[in-house]
């Protein structure tokens, strides 16, 4: 019994977590939690400062020399061009409000995922350079000093927010802790740290107007090729012209629409829904991207990847603008764009050449969104539809950050895919419309190898859909957004298996009759449930 | 008095327990609102760590069926698979569950535990808590997996989404020395 190892001596699995003040910066670099540095070649492209290989993992950051001193002054600046900034650096109470309602924080239990404990990664460098109880009594004020470790804090926790702004809608005094993380981001890009799922998509938009980087005759060539397998599976042959100059509408769409999967049978669905009301517009070859990385990179970048969808409203003579499914892009086009690179005042106020409706709230933008344009069409009986084609699909709606919380778009959706589909159930009200929860990938954060984080992030979204899956029987995840439609596949697949993801102008393309039309399969060649989809659409016909 | 009536009697308490004790494996500032908040949506991490321990130690006190186990552990692993825990840390929540039964035990039972049945019992109980320690870890293995295959489904399919372009005709190929990203 000698030779046996005593109790005290045995090998410890510690199971209670490390006590740890939140004032203290280090973080662990764990595979699956973080993303990528930018890709050198993707920086000098678009003239980015210190052009390096970032390896977040390296205790070497290859900082500038006078990096601290670069920070502190783009703060100072920043806060005098932001009266905003100034203010949530300020008047936060602490009241705890916004704690809860991170879906990093609720998916993850990390407390500096709490918005009011990361925007005080800032407030507390803030604090200690910039306010005088800061500067006497430090730490007892909140108040931290800028070292390197806090700036490996600021990486990790400022690419760990997905901008969605749940957030701000809890704050009483309307702090958005999405600025803070923007301007934290900007702060850490002065010294040339970045993440390359921004800046290499940034660079392709820049140089041929896509975060893909398709050329203007592969983007035809895309356009083309959905145009023959729209013909396949209806028989129709639509017309969607390219650079068409004195058309009456641009229409612009997330580069993904045109290229990912599901996200491209929503773009058949609406080449079927624009020549089936013989619209007259026109996409462009250089206005090929409405999504906008700049927003997640810096308020200068996202002016100059806007810039070129006036710039070929103009070029093209339209008098209006419609814009596809997506999130980010909408906030931009609703909240930045006439300002950024407006005033539009060369373009019409928007008005439906089909219903003769006024869009008079994109009076200023003259941008509308496709579901406004649709929901529209819809109300006013424009559009033939055979709801029991997409019997097959048992639907919910999982409502974008962007959309429903910065443009209000949270009623149009629900009555387009209401009149599309026959089984449709929303899932909590906690967790749609303004109080939606984040798809988890959001800004910049869809990376493969982020996925763990993308995962503890997307788990508040997934456990809503599982309820309704288990309740309802709910097999498509239907939503508006790019992002959405390409991580929330794999969020699905690890939490709520057997729910596919889908876009809500899938749903129109499936049920919308098209005159002459010869349809077996709905637009993913999967055949009807039932088997005279048309009947339905006769009743209706009929109806009317 | 038998365990396992003693068992049916104090199930709240011991389930209670067993859940703090999991939730305290959290950092201090957030373990508080994952044990008070009782809204599912609101607190999907507490829910389903909750809902998840109660069927299990209802298989543990009943027939331990390995379905029922598999299914009711699939829930409180998936999310731990994914969190900030080690392997070790992510199925050790089992075996909290040991010292705080003979807590409870000895707490009721003082003396009488020495009794070979009750003796007996335990040590039934306790292999039995071992069986699912085994099984937690199946699954956690299971989740890690998925984790990897999603992942890999993931590059697989932005790549085949290229080839597909390229074989259409599509020319999305990249400038020599420019900045390329199949990613959107």
């Amino acid at each position: 019994m000698s030779d046996i190892a005593k109790k005290e001596d045995l090998a410890k699995v510690d199971l209670n977590p490390p006590k740890k003040d939140w004032m203290d910066p280090k973080v662990e670099f764990k595979k699956g939690t973080y993303n990528y540095g930018s890709n050198p070649g993707s920086m000098k492209y678009l003239g980015m400062p210190f052009v390096r290989k970032l390896d977040p993992t390296a205790e070497d950051w290859e900082l500038p020399e006078n990096w601290k001193e670069i920070i502190l002054e783009g703060l100072r600046d920043r806060i005098k061009k932001y009266r905003s900034l100034r203010i949530f650096m300020d008047c936060c109470v602490r009241c705890g409000a916004c704690a809860d309602k991170c879906h990093f924080f609720i998916g993850s239990g990390d407390p500096k995922n709490m918005p009011v404990l990361r925007a005080e990664l800032l407030r507390s460098v803030y604090r200690k350079d910039f306010t005088t109880a800061g500067k006497l009594l430090g730490k007892m004020a909140g108040a931290r000093e800028l070292t390197v470790d806090v700036l490996k804090e600021w990486f990790f926790y400022f690419y760990q927010c997905t901008e969605c702004r749940r957030c701000s809608v809890f704050c009483p005094y309307g702090i958005d802790t999405a600025e803070i993380t923007m301007m934290g981001r900007e702060l850490l890009h002065l010294v040339g740290v970045g993440i390359d799922w921004i800046t290499t998509p940034a660079s392709n938009c820049f140089r041929t107007g896509n975060h893909l980087g398709i050329q203007p005759h592969g983007f035809k060539d895309s356009v083309d090729f959905a145009v023959d397998d729209l013909e396949d599976l209806t028989g129709i042959r639509v017309d969607a012209p390219v650079n068409k100059k004195g058309a009456e509408i641009l229409f612009v769409v997330p580069s993904a629409d045109y290229f990912g999967d599901p996200h491209y049978f929503g773009f058949l669905g609406y080449l079927a829904l624009f020549h089936e009301i013989g619209l007259d517009y026109t996409f462009s070859s250089y206005a090929s991207e409405g999504g906008n990385f700049g927003l997640f990179h810096s308020s200068e970048m996202m002016k100059r990847l806007n810039a070129k969808i006036y710039a070929e409203a103009k070029r093209l003579g339209v008098k209006w603008i419609i814009g596809g499914e997506c999130g980010h892009m909408w906030r931009v086009l609703h909240q930045y764009m006439d300002t950024m690179n407006g005033p539009a005042d060369f373009l019409e106020v928007p008005k439906s050449p089909i219903t003769g409706t006024t869009f008079e709230h994109a009076k200023s933008t003259k941008m509308v969104h496709i579901c406004e344009f649709t929901a529209d069409l819809i109300y006013n009986n424009k559009v033939k539809l055979d709801k029991s084609r997409n019997d097959h699909w048992k639907v919910t709606f999982h409502d974008s950050c962007n959309t429903s919380r910065a443009m209000g778009l949270v009623e149009e959706p629900r009555y387009i895919i209401n009149n599309v589909c026959n089984n449709f159930w929303d899932m909590p009200e906690n967790t749609i419309k303004e109080q939606t929860f984040c798809c988890g990938s959001g800004s910049g954060l869809g990376t493969d190898e982020n996925l763990e984080m993308r995962m503890r992030g997307g788990f508040p979204r997934a456990n809503a859909v599982k309820f309704v899956h288990e309740k309802h029987g709910v097999n498509l995840l239907s939503c508006i957004c790019a992002i959405d439609k390409a991580t929330l596949p794999p969020l699905m697949e690890y939490w709520v298996p057997g729910v596919e993801v889908g876009a809500v102008h899938e749903l129109v393309g499936n049920a919308i009759v098209m005159k002459g039309e010869k349809r077996t399969t709905d637009l993913r060649s999967q055949p009807y449930e039932t088997e005279e989809p048309e009947a339905e659409a006769v009743k209706a016909e009929e109806a009317n | 008095m038998r365990l396992t009536d003693l068992l049916q009697q104090h199930h709240e308490e011991i389930v209670g327990k067993w859940f703090d004790a999991i939730i305290a494996m959290y950092p201090a500032g957030s373990a508080e609102f994952l044990a008070k908040q009782k809204d599912r949506f609101r607190n999907p991490v507490g829910y389903t760590t909750r809902a998840s321990i109660e069927a299990v130690f209802d298989e543990i006190t009943g027939s331990m069926d390995s379905g029922e186990l598999r299914r009711a552990l699939d829930d409180i692993v998936r999310v731990r698979a994914v969190q900030e825990f080690t392997a070790a840390e992510a199925v050790g929540f089992v075996f909290l569950l040991k010292p705080l039964l003979r807590e409870v035990f000895q707490k009721h039972l003082g003396d009488q535990i020495l009794r070979q049945e009750i003796v007996d019992e335990m040590v039934d109980l306790e292999t039995r808590i071992d069986q699912v320690a085994m099984l937690t870890f199946d699954k956690y293995m299971e989740c890690r997996e998925q984790l990897h295959e999603v992942r890999t489904k993931e590059i697989r399919s932005r790549s085949a989404n290229l080839i597909d372009s390229l074989n259409a005709g599509s020319c999305v190929s990249k400038c020599k020395g420019e900045p390329f990203n199949d990613d959107a």
